[in-house]
């Protein structure tokens, strides 16, 4: 190996020069950025600049046009087991209960049943849903379903986690709270996740870097370090660090 | 000028289809009881050739414009009521609905009972084929009016008259079609069906003796005719459906 | 409620004379002349059997060849296009017309019976499954890309479980079809089956026994439409709705 690919190794996920466009217009433009293993990392943008599309490159569903994105070493040009996504719409499946809609991509790669069983209760208990897990996603909340999504896709054992505004549809109580949840796990088992939000203030509660984007097509303007400790809680949305990086993505946006 | 040649194109491509594969598999079975598309053509044309066979299509077109006719005033006036006022609707709806799920084929036999084998038992099992059908498209159209437009006619303090002009008429023409659509393709089946099992008279009683003479050439023939006038005024009401629709942007 | 009303009605009307007994027969004989069928060996053997066994063959062809020509037909949009106006009018054939001819070429026999049973069953199993796949959500396509669900896998993990309201509410209606057609034609020729049943006591003016074969067609397709509704209702996940063709 040499020294270069030893440096990027240490990324764990790496995205460089990656275009794309639709019908001739460009949607993503040369975007680059490194993650390291174990960040959390806000992707923040108007919409419709391509943020969507730039995570279906990264998770292997969407084809780049120039560029690559490579995964702990790995150049993605399909959906590799260690990067996880989440989307933005309820993707539960109606038909299945809590439990096997959590089982499905297990059971698609053919694990094994107990590694099946094992994985998905520690997922289940991770985001609190093992108590409802016969039931069927039509008699729980909204909330409920999204943590359900999220369970899937921690069953799966993502070393990398792609979130494409996982909260979205929720109010924004709920959302900050599922938030803070999920920050916390990805902390707490050194998951490496990427989120796209457009609520500014969850990007800088949750992240410890904030990517801002432009508009179409999407290029990086801005990469802001948050000053604040691992452990995140609602508390801190008073706190005057949060509100200077919260009025530094605003200047960026503007721009 | 192109997309018209490729609407013709798309249209005619599935019948094209079925004909050359029906000519290809008959022609590979190569048996002579086994007709290929070219001789149910030539049976087809065979048949219309002959003035006995004419008359009798002649006769079950008669039958079906009378019954069509019946069923469809009825269907589509009893539904219309009964969908406008709701203990009509309580009363009769489940009786149309029920009665339209029962497989009606098997009342045949008390048709012929009550009225003999002649054309009043044809006729009137067509109309009780067809009938159910529109007066349920008709029912829940009017059921379904959008509330909107009770609003808009108490705005204006529209007469019922003029509210029935203006505005239930209107908003029900889609449906009309829809209805008139399903009776006449309802009708018809009943019509062929009573033929078949009367055994007199008309296309249906035709195909029986031709069955009994087993002229597999001139039968094929004569059934393909059958489907001919079955689809193509379907299809045609259909178009007409389509176009009336689309100018009727969908209600939100 | 009504229908019992209805029954009642018409037994009274028959018992007192309104009604002519040449054309009608009070239900409660009409209970007896089923019971008559029902109640032997031989009304088994040559009536219920041959009809049962028609209609439930009848229907299994209908449900496969209804899905896989609407799976078929949904991976090809020039295909479908092509196809669609023709779907629409299906409905309309009068598929019976078609038995004459099956008996000219292939005979009298189970085959022309099931042949005429399968291409009524058939329509509404196609437009079924083909409803169904266009309701189902643009999301499972997005799953089956980063879960790599494809193939066969993609089809019994994915998108038949995704139609299962679909698909039993073909089922529903294509069994009811079949029987239909099945029925139809053994009232045009067959020497068996309920069919022939109602036919032959209709032309020996045995009334009793004709309306006994009229209620046990009305009760087997009633049954079977009622019970795979109950099915459909017990084994569907709450929420997972039945779309509307
Ligand atoms: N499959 C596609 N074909 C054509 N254009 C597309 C396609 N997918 C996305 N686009 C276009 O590319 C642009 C970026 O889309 P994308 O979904 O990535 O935006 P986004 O930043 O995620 O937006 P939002 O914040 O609203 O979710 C949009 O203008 C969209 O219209
Ligand atoms: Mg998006």
């Amino acid at each position: 190996m040499t020294q270069v690919s030893g440096a990027i190794d240490r990324a764990a996920v790496s995205v460089r020069a990656v275009s794309k466009a639709y019908g001739g217009v460009p949607a993503v433009d040369g975007i680059s950025f490194e993650l390291a293993p174990g960040s959390f990392v806000a992707l923040v943008g108007p919409s419709g600049c391509g943020k969507s599309s730039l995570l279906e490159i990264m998770a292997g569903i969407r084809g780049a046009d120039r560029g690559e994105v490579v995964v702990g070493g790995r150049r993605v040009d399909r959906p590799i087991r260690s990067v996880g996504v989440m989307f933005q719409e309820d993707t539960t499946l109606p038909w299945r209960t809590v439990y096997r809609n959590v089982a499905f991509p297990l059971e698609a790669s053919r694990r094994d049943r107990h590694e099946i069983a094992a994985k998905v209760e520690a997922a289940l208990r991770m985001v609190d849903l093992w108590e409802h897990r016969t039931m069927h996603p039509a008699a729980l909340s909204g909330g409920m379903r999204q943590r359900v999504s999220l369970a899937r896709v921690l069953a799966t054992d993502p070393s990398v986690l792609l979130l494409d505004e996982p909260f979205g549809a929720l109010d924004e109580q709920l959302r900050l709270r599922l938030g803070l949840e999920v920050q916390r796990i990805c902390r707490e088992q050194g998951r490496t996740a990427v989120l796209i939000t457009h609520s500014i203030q969850e990007a800088v509660l949750l992240a410890d870097r904030v990517l801002v984007l432009s508009g179409r097509p999407a290029t990086v303007v801005q990469d802001l370090e948050v000053p604040l400790p691992d452990h995140r809680s609602a508390d801190q949305l008073g706190d005057p660090r949060v509100a200077q990086v919260v009025a530094k993505v605003w200047a960026s946006l503007a721009y | 000028m192109s997309s018209l040649v490729r609407g013709a194109a798309t249209y005619l491509a599935a019948p094209i289809v079925v004909l050359v594969l029906w000519q290809a598999i008959s022609m590979m079975v190569a048996s002579p009881s086994v007709p290929t598309s070219t001789d149910a053509v030539e049976g087809m044309v065979d048949a219309l050739g002959n003035p006995r066979f004419r008359s009798s299509v002649l006769s079950t077109l008669r039958l079906l414009g009378l019954s069509f006719l019946l069923a469809a005033v009825i269907g589509i006036l009893a539904g219309a009521l009964a969908g406008g006022s709701s203990l009509a609707r309580r009363v009769l709806g489940p009786v149309l609905h029920l009665v339209n799920a029962t497989p009606k084929i098997v009342f045949f036999p008390v048709f012929i009972l009550a009225l003999g084998l002649g054309d009043s038992a044809k006729l009137s099992f067509a109309v009780f084929h067809g009938v159910f059908i529109a007066a349920i498209v008709m029912m829940e159209a009017t059921e379904g009016l959008n509330p909107r437009y009770r609003k808009v006619i108490s705005a204006y303090r529209l007469r019922p008259v003029q509210a029935t002009r203006l505005i239930v008429l209107p908003a029900l023409l889609p449906y009309v079609v829809t209805a008139l659509r399903l009776c006449l393709a309802f009708t018809f089946i009943g019509l062929i069906l009573a033929e078949l099992l009367t055994g007199t008279g008309g296309i249906g009683g035709e195909i029986l003796r031709l069955m009994r003479l087993a002229e597999v050439e001139r039968i094929t023939g004569i059934v393909l005719l059958v489907m001919v006038i079955a689809v193509v005024p379907v299809m045609l009401l259909r178009a007409v459906e389509v176009r009336i629709r689309s100018r009727y942007a969908p209600n939100p | 409620m009504l229908l019992v009303a209805a029954v009642a009605a018409l037994e009274v009307g028959c018992r007192v004379g309104l009604i002519d007994p040449q054309i009608v027969v009070p239900p409660t004989q009409m209970v007896r002349g089923a019971w008559e069928i029902v109640g032997r060996g031989e009304g088994w053997r040559t009536v219920i059997l041959p009809s049962a066994t028609a209609i439930l063959v009848a229907t299994c062809f209908s449900v496969l060849i209804g899905t896989c020509c609407a799976l078929a037909l949904s991976r090809s949009r020039m295909i479908r296009s092509a196809c669609e106006p023709y779907i629409v009018v299906l409905p309309a054939i009068p598929v019976f017309a078609l038995y004459p001819v099956f008996i000219a070429v292939l005979g009298q026999g189970v085959v022309s019976l099931v042949l005429t049973g399968v291409l009524l069953g058939v329509v509404p199993m196609l437009t079924q499954v083909l409803a169904g796949l266009d309701s189902l959500p643009a999301y499972l396509d997005k799953l089956a890309r980063v879960y790599e669900v494809r193939g066969l896998s993609r089809l019994t993990r994915l998108t038949l479980p995704g139609m299962a309201p679909a698909l039993l509410t073909g089922l529903r209606l294509s069994s009811a079809y079949s029987a239909i057609g099945v029925i139809a034609a053994e009232l045009i020729l067959s020497p068996r089956g309920l069919g022939h049943a109602i036919h032959s006591a209709y032309e020996s003016f045995d009334l009793t026994r004709m309306y006994g074969a009229i209620l046990l067609v009305l009760a087997l397709i009633g049954s079977m439409y009622v019970g795979i509704a109950m099915v459909q209702r017990r084994v569907l996940a709450p929420g997972h709705m039945e779309v509307r063709a």
